[in-house]
């Protein structure tokens, strides 16, 4: 019963959020919201799960890949990669 | 199907969304950039599907189960972040080689929700993982 909950949580977390951004950065808001909810909803899904995990994750090495993902994701963006298809 | 109905909104209700703000030929392009993001749902759904049965015939096993879950996790998470890492980086060069110019503008918007959807790939497995231990 906890999945749905969480997604909900979710959901309107995202609706709440889209109607905040988009009208003042417009729809490349929507897609940072789209990263910010499933990030959420990850955060709060991993930490309920962990509770019930008996085995050991090497989560430190998770971590950095998500880390590099996240970091290029953001340049990407902000370095000026994407101007030439712009 | 609770679930299933708040997966949809999640999905679906930025465009809904965006239609009241944004000229409607930004939804469009936002909304193929979306698709193209969210491409590699369809792997991680793939994926899904074969494990299940592996991973409850493991969750059986008496021993050596941890270390093959682990092993079979951490080739799922390798797979899944190189995809979303070679994407996020080459977006751009994906949609040039593939569409034509008009389709350029969405190129900014596949990133971020790329990334969206790695994270939505990694929170299957411990939701699976937590409701399985539950039933023990």
């Amino acid at each position: 019963m906890i999945v749905p909950l969480l997604t909900g949580f979710a959901a309107a977390l995202n609706i709440l959020l889209n109607l905040r951004l988009i009208p003042v950065y417009g729809a490349i808001a929507s897609a940072w919201v789209t990263l910010a909810t499933y990030g959420v909803l990850f955060s709060v899904s991993f930490r309920w799960g962990r509770r019930y995990q008996r085995i050991r994750y090497p989560l430190a090495r998770y971590g950095i890949l998500v880390a590099m993902i996240l970091a290029s994701t953001v340049a990407v963006q902000r370095l000026g990669i994407l101007e030439p298809w712009r | 199907m609770p679930h299933g109905i708040a997966s949809w909104i999640l999905q679906a209700s930025d465009r809904i969304i965006l239609q009241r703000f944004v000229p409607l030929a930004e939804v469009g392009l936002y909304n193929f950039g979306y698709t193209i993001g969210m491409g590699m749902q369809f792997l991680v759904m793939g994926i899904n599907q074969a494990w299940s049965p592996h991973y409850f015939r493991l969750m059986k096993a008496e021993s050596g189960a941890d270390a093959k879950i682990v092993r079979a996790v951490s080739v799922y998470i390798s797979l899944i972040g190189g995809i979303c890492l070679a994407g996020v980086l080459f977006a751009g060069e994906i949609v040039h080689l593939l569409m034509p110019p008009r389709f350029y503008g969405a190129v900014p918007y596949i990133a971020p929700v790329l990334a969206g959807y790695l994270f939505s790939a990694y929170t299957i497995s411990p939701a699976r993982r937590s409701s399985t231990t539950r039933r023990q």
